[in-house]
């Protein structure tokens, strides 16, 4: 090792893998021995990033309260944040920063008892679960604990409160509780009788969040001191624009005294819901013509991507009218997203677009910029040879149709195998059997199949030890000659994972990084949708719903396919506002905290390397760049995408500057594709460019009243469902009555005002919470996947 | 690979990485193993590290090296032995 290749890794050392010279790059790409240095160091960075909230060691936060003078007994040595707060750097910071925040005072009068773990060890533990009895105590409280108060706003005021009848709130509680036994939320929520309330300020809902259209609920745990007096309120399921106002209110509120010496630690779920969009119909016009009392966010760090390929809740709900809902038509299906007028390029993998909502501007005014991203349509690339492990999670008993569906998967996957190819199956549960390439044809596989579809699964078999060992044979198998993804494991499974999930999403997230992705496909009443889509999203793959053995081969296909259709990979964003230009927000995305940006930028860089090494395109990542970054790991071929921001201009001039960097796999090359948006001083009425900004951000508009109103209609609350369709009904109707797209948008609408009113049976609800809650991310999908 | 007993060496890596990487932090001299906490896991910035610590900025980066240098090499030796 030189003098050279020590200074670089050190430099390397020092920033986690970012070389910050352009010399220093070279030189790692160009010595092996250094670019295996990145590579370990990456590996290394990711799985520090990995490390959950209480690994944070003992020593670090006992010297930390040590200096920091705080009185508090060292016993307290472990630090542990609940494995439920899911934003765990967020949350240990946020509590670090409490910490400093509040001074001595405070915590010299809670001396040790400041242990929130065990708080009331010195009374009767509180009962785990709210039980019959406590139903009483319990109403008390509920004022300050519905997810969502029947009323529109941020919080029902006092008065509504208290209109609302205690049989009410109890059978609103009773739903809650039968409906969502697994949610976080109810976990924390009944997990103690808490004190009563006295007092209460709603929080300010923050613009930034408000323009933003961010909204959702933030769990607190708050500690109560014996008079009454909130003394801490740390976040522990954060919304990063909500958590301040979160906690500056649940500040203020007042509880009655205690009976015991000891501070009480419970938690508070604090609901943030904008009013329905556009309750009055102009309010948008208003809104849109407001430049003045805004609150604006730094348009730069990293945002969250909006772009997600696939449609996974389809399929689901395409079967489910037949099944079970003959009555009430597939609304959804006439659900589409607004169009997108991006010509794809010929000669390159994306196309880049920058346009406004006006054609020109003469004074300050506020302005939606529209990025526009459309990929070529042709990959034209034969699919390339495919590594894929599939792993059977079998229910103890597979009905018939389940039985049929899996087996007609893996026999596609037979079907469809061409030379080169090499498909393996698993099963999982003890005495794990397995199907490996070489006897994976047709014959061979109905007999073995057939044999594990009749005897009963074991009880409870983890799918973590058949994943490990797929992933590992994949991993072996992975020639590191071919495309990225084209390794690939499915999980397909028929049962709920939720008891393995951590583990599981961090295995397949380091998989991915390692360049075997992880798709999933559920079949059957057990497996749970959520989880497999957090496996499918972490995992870097897709997620699907095996309904009936027909849908089958298009699963195989897709799957199969999908890395012949990836025409970009490690699209990486950059949007930078010119001067005099303020960002109000991006819409339907959120700023990345600190560790999920070191994520995604781990992500990228893995990415980087792998097809640095396989295609020569030569790696070019690893720095920040100023301005907004969004970070897409795979854009496939025939998508477009929006990303839609909310800006205020000083005056006419350039508005925004913006670079897509990404790996063409098109041209096999590092691609950059640049658009300008600049706006002349001119009064020209918008043109049919800028018309379709308008309309692409009534879509967004569209799809969220669709979520709210099905989030509303899930809570029990059809009245204020209908207020959301009916407010952005009025607005559709007001804006563009002539325009088709708009008048599909408010035929749709008119379909749900006209059904959601007539059932309140669960099962229709539930179904038409799924409709509503599909036709809302069909109208956020990329135009093409959506056809 | 063939045969149908799971591959006990390979099933384990997945899980074990992050068990041998709290152990490697573990064995880190305590002042690098607060610092790599701070700034690597918690993604503090490297000015903040210093003030909770109460050490100067260069110190911080001399320490964050030097625990990534180890982690690095540590890493690198396991996965010979493993391959």
């Amino acid at each position: 090792m030189n003098e050279d290749c020590k200074t670089i890794r050190e430099e390397l050392a020092l920033t986690g893998g970012e070389a910050e010279s352009e010399s220093a790059r070279e030189h790692v790409f160009s010595c092996s021995d250094c670019t295996r240095f990145a590579e370990a160091l990456g590996k290394v960075e990711f799985e520090l990033k990995a490390l959950s909230g209480h690994d944070v060691s003992d020593e670090v936060v006992a010297k930390l309260l040590a200096r920091k003078e705080l009185g508090v007994n060292p016993r307290r040595t472990r630090w542990r944040v609940p494995a439920a707060a899911l934003a765990t750097a967020a949350s240990v910071v946020l509590a670090v920063s409490l910490l400093l925040n509040r001074g001595h005072e405070s915590f010299e009068r809670e001396g040790d008892e400041l242990d929130y773990r065990e708080p009331n060890k010195n009374e009767e533990s509180p009962p785990p679960r709210l039980e019959p009895e406590d139903e009483d105590r319990f109403d008390a409280a509920a004022g300050v604990s519905p997810p969502s108060p029947p009323s529109a706003g941020v919080f029902a005021p006092e008065d509504k409160r208290q209109d609302l009848s205690k049989e009410k709130l109890a059978q609103l509680e009773g739903e809650l509780q039968e409906e969502k036994k697994d949610s976080l939320l109810d976990a924390g929520r009944f997990a103690a009788r808490r004190p009563i309330p006295t007092g209460h300020r709603d929080p300010v809902y923050p613009d930034a969040a408000r323009s933003a259209r961010v909204q959702g609920t933030v769990i607190l745990e708050v500690t109560v001191d014996r008079q009454g007096n909130v003394t801490d309120a740390r976040v522990v399921e954060s919304i990063p624009l909500l958590d301040q106002a979160a906690v500056e209110a649940v500040r203020e509120w007042k509880y009655e005294p205690l009976e015991t010496d000891a501070p009480r630690v419970f938690r508070v779920p604090v609901t943030f819901q904008l009013p329905s969009p556009d309750g009055e119909g102009l309010s948008l016009l208003e809104e849109r013509a407001q430049v003045d009392g805004l609150r604006f966010v730094e348009p730069r760090g990293y945002w969250a991507n909006t772009y997600l390929p696939g449609d996974p809740m389809r399929r689901r709900l395409e079967r489910r009218p037949e099944r079970t809902m003959g009555a009430i038509p597939a609304l959804h299906e006439t659900a589409r997203p607004a169009s997108l007028p991006f010509d794809p390029s010929s000669t390159s993998a994306l196309s880049l677009f920058v346009h406004a909502d006006r054609s020109g501007i003469t004074s300050k005014s506020r302005l939606l910029v529209q990025v526009g991203i459309r990929a070529s349509d042709h990959h034209g690339r034969r699919r390339p040879p495919m590594n894929v492990g599939v792993v059977l999670h079998l229910p103890e008993n597979v009905s018939l149709s389940d039985a049929s569906a899996v087996t007609s998967l893996v026999q596609s996957l037979a079907s469809s195998r061409e030379a080169g190819d090499r498909f393996r199956v698993i099963t999982t549960g003890a005495g794990a059997k397995e199907i490996p390439p070489e006897e994976f044809s047709y014959g061979p596989l109905s007999v073995r199949l057939r044999e594990w579809l009749e005897e009963p699964a074991s009880s409870s078999p983890s799918l973590f030890e058949a994943l490990a060992s797929t992933l590992a044979r994949v991993h072996a198998g992975d020639d590191p000659a071919m495309p990225l993804g084209t390794s690939v494991v499915l999980v397909v499974s028929g049962r709920s994972l939720d008891s393995e999930l951590d583990r599981l999403l961090h295995m397949v997230q380091e998989s991915a990084v390692g360049g075997v992705s992880v798709s999933a496909v559920g079949f059957g009443p057990a497996s749970g949708e959520a989880s497999l889509e957090k496996l499918a999203l972490s995992g870097q793959g897709r997620r699907y719903d095996l309904g009936r053995a027909e849908d089958a081969p298009g699963v195989v296909d897709r799957e199969l396919t999908s890395a012949s259709r990836a025409v970009a990979r490690a699209l990486r964003l950059r949007i930078q506002l010119a001067e005099g230009v303020r960002l109000v927000g991006v819409l339907g995305s959120e700023p990345l905290s600190a560790r999920a940006a070191a994520r995604v930028r781990a992500e990228e860089r893995s990415i980087d390397l792998r097809l640095s090494r396989n295609l020569g395109i030569e790696a070019d990542r690893g720095r920040d760049e100023d301005g907004i970054q969004i970070v897409i790991p795979t854009f496939y071929a025939g998508d477009a995408h929006s990303i839609l921001l909310d800006v205020v201009a000083d005056g006419p001039g350039p508005i925004a500057e913006v670079t897509a960097r990404y790996k063409d796999l098109v041209q096999l090359d590092n691609t950059v594709a640049r658009a300008n948006l600049s706006l002349p001083r001119s009064e020209t009425a918008p043109g049919p460019l800028e018309a379709t900004v308008a309309k692409d951000y009534l879509g967004f508009r569209v799809s969220e009243a669709l979520r709210a109103a099905a989030e509303s209609l899930d809570q029990g609350d059809p009245a204020r469902s209908i207020r959301c369709l009916e407010a952005v009904r009025s607005l559709l109707a007001r804006v563009g009555p002539s325009d088709s797209d708009l008048r599909r948008d408010v035929a749709l609408l008119d379909g749900y005002l006209e059904w959601v009113p007539r059932f309140s049976a669960p099962r229709e609800r539930d179904y038409l919470v799924s409709s509503l809650l599909y036709a809302s991310s069909l109208k956020r999908l990329s135009p093409t996947t959506a056809s | 690979v063939k045969g149908d007993a799971p591959d006990g060496e390979a099933l384990a890596s997945a899980s074990e990485t992050k068990q041998w990487l709290e152990r490697a932090i573990g064995a880190l001299p305590l002042p690098q193993r607060e610092v790599l906490t701070l700034a690597a896991i918690e993604s503090l910035p490297l000015a903040e590290v210093a003030s909770i610590l109460g050490i100067p900025v260069n110190t911080v980066k001399t320490y964050l090296r030097r625990a990534r240098l180890r982690l690095v090499s540590s890493y690198e030796r396991r996965t010979k032995v493993t391959t």
